[in-house]
């Protein structure tokens, strides 16, 4: 499917392709966005990714991986974060570096705007970056956990398809929480 | 855009088409990312969308090992026979693991989210698994055999591919699925068996042919020999089995004859002072202590009957002065030839017991 959508493009990524293994140094990985963005990794960073950990394992990855399923903007975002988290602090050994961490990520996601964070994880999760799907997701749900049903459904965009009789008995049922 | 399940299946069977022939024809296969990337994508996409073809795909993945391994595999390793049927064994596993381990990457999806949801099988799991229950289990007993005849052929000093060898043995341990039960059952226990014929026969010849110092030296080189075979070609744990085997053939199914022989066994050679024989009789019999304890009863024999011999011939005025030397010379063979081993330092306390109340009682009250 994919293959059909780059046929104009195949050419052109075979000899990036070649040209990369050729002029690329040692331990980089170039990674290139469905817009055709690229961006030059550290192999370490890149690994973050599963997808591409696999790859490198199994000795196929060459230098330059196509990411066809993710944007320039959203990968530039995942690629940010996985360079801060290549390596993730110990919290009983640096308290004072997983702090800095935390605060880091904090304000990594405050200037992303909802859409954007939804992009990320069905990214990530594209990409298998355990790390930053965990901790997308944890963002979102702390972002819906005060909301009502009616806000929530909005952000999501999920069609109502209870009867009010049904969602009568939910609410009786689940009163307590609503209490809070 | 919903992907319909032929559809994508249909580009999928391309992809895997293309890459079990890069699999199959190119001597170092290697896969362009690009084409990893789009078969990861497209399954990423079927399981994703709604409706989910997870399922599905993880019946058309074990589908896809078993149709290649029943189609293309098996029959090539059904047309060939001994040396070259080894050579296609240790190709087709390399070439199965290279084809799971592709699979199961692009097939993660499945790995991360079907598997743990529905308890299944793992993907590597399944598609190891088919190998072992499709090839392995038929071609095992046959790859046995020649591996055993080539281990007959280098023990009768011919070269061997060792490094074939090894491989061949890693297929049994890698089918054991994290166990050596494949490697124990299926090729060691009949590689010790055909061992044990194999030097049963050695050594009806060699105790007609040779003295007991000739054929010691050959049971030392018979033993050096084993225990490179492991270190060139099989598993660790098979030495102390194979050991065992070499020994019971060599040395205890024949101590008998070979310690107590007339002209050339234990009794022969302390008479005739070949430390050396001795010394080498000694480390052989080191790890068998019941034979070794029938050694020690032969040494205590002879000094015995010398230091008996001794008493009768000589005169009171010389006895002790010769029995004293007597006992420093087989004091040498206990520390040279036996390594101060307790049962003979038993022996030579005993004996000088038995020869010192013997001539007590004969003659020598003074000595009192």
């Amino acid at each position: 499917m994919s293959s059909s959508k780059k046929s104009s493009d195949g050419k052109s990524s075979e000899i990036e392709e070649a040209v990369a293994s050729l002029t690329m140094p040692f331990n980089k990985i170039l990674l290139t966005s469905s817009d055709g963005e690229s961006f030059e990794i550290d192999e370490a960073v890149a690994r973050k990714f599963q997808i591409i950990a696999h790859m490198i394992e199994d000795d196929c990855a060459g230098k330059a991986i196509p990411i066809d399923n993710v944007t320039g903007d959203i990968l530039s975002k995942i690629i940010e974060y996985a360079k801060k988290h290549v390596v993730e602090p110990d919290e009983d050994e640096d308290e004072e570096a997983k702090k800095k961490l935390d605060s880091w990520d904090a304000k990594f996601v405050e200037k992303l705007d909802l859409e954007t964070i939804f992009k990320i994880i069905l990214a990530a999760n594209y990409l298998n970056f355990e790390g930053l799907l965990g901790f997308a997701s944890q963002t979102v749900a702390d972002y819906i956990k005060d909301k009502t049903p009616e806000e929530v459904r909005e952000i999501f965009n999920i069609e109502n398809d209870f009867t009010p009789e049904e969602e009568e008995a939910i609410r009786k049922e689940n009163a307590w929480t609503f209490n809070g | 855009m919903v992907l319909k399940f032929e559809e994508g299946w249909s580009s999928l069977q391309k992809g895997i088409t293309e890459v079990i022939r890069i699999i199959e024809e190119e001597p170092e296969p290697a896969f362009k990312p690009q084409l990893g990337v789009n078969l990861y994508t497209t399954i990423y996409d079927m399981c994703t969308q709604k409706p989910d073809y997870s399922h599905q795909l993880y019946e058309k993945y074990l589908q896809v090992i078993e149709d290649y391994t029943i189609q293309t595999v098996l029959p090539s390793l059904r047309e060939k026979h001994d040396e070259h049927m080894l050579i296609e064994l240790v190709k087709r596993w390399n070439n199965h693991k290279i084809l799971v381990t592709f699979l199961t990457n692009i097939f993660h999806y499945i790995d991360r989210y079907l598997v743990p949801r529905t308890n299944i099988p793992s993907l590597d799991e399944v598609g190891l698994t088919c190998f072992l229950d499709l090839v392995y289990s038929e071609m095992q007993s046959m790859a046995t055999k020649a591996v055993v005849a080539l281990i007959h052929k280098e023990r009768e000093g011919e070269e061997i591919d060792r490094a074939l060898v090894k491989n061949v043995l890693d297929v049994y341990v890698d089918n054991g699925m994290g166990t050596t039960e494949k490697y124990e059952e299926d090729f060691e226990s009949f590689m010790l068996q055909d061992t044990a014929s194999y030097y049963s026969r050695k050594a009806s010849r060699w105790i007609e042919e040779d003295s007991c110092p000739d054929y010691m030296i050959k049971v030392e080189e018979c033993l050096k020999r084993e225990r490179e075979r492991v270190t060139h070609y099989l598993h660790s744990s098979t030495e102390p089995k194979l050991v065992e085997k070499v020994q019971n053939q060599l040395l205890v199914m024949v101590a008998k004859n070979r310690l107590e022989n007339e002209h050339s066994g234990c009794c022969a050679l302390l008479r005739d002072d070949k430390k050396n024989d001795l010394s080498r009789m000694y480390s052989l019999y080191h790890p068998i202590p019941h034979r070794l304890e029938r050694i020690a009863d032969l040494f205590k024999k002879h000094i015995t009957e010398e230091g008996n011999a001794l008493i009768k011939q000589a005169d009171d005025a010389t006895t002790n002065q010769l029995l004293i030397e007597l006992h420093n010379k087989y004091m040498v063979y206990v520390t040279e030839c036996f390594q101060n081993h307790r049962f003979f330092h038993k022996v030579r306390v005993c004996s000088w017991v038995s020869i010192f109340s013997h001539n007590i009682l004969l003659n020598d009250h003074s000595f009192l």
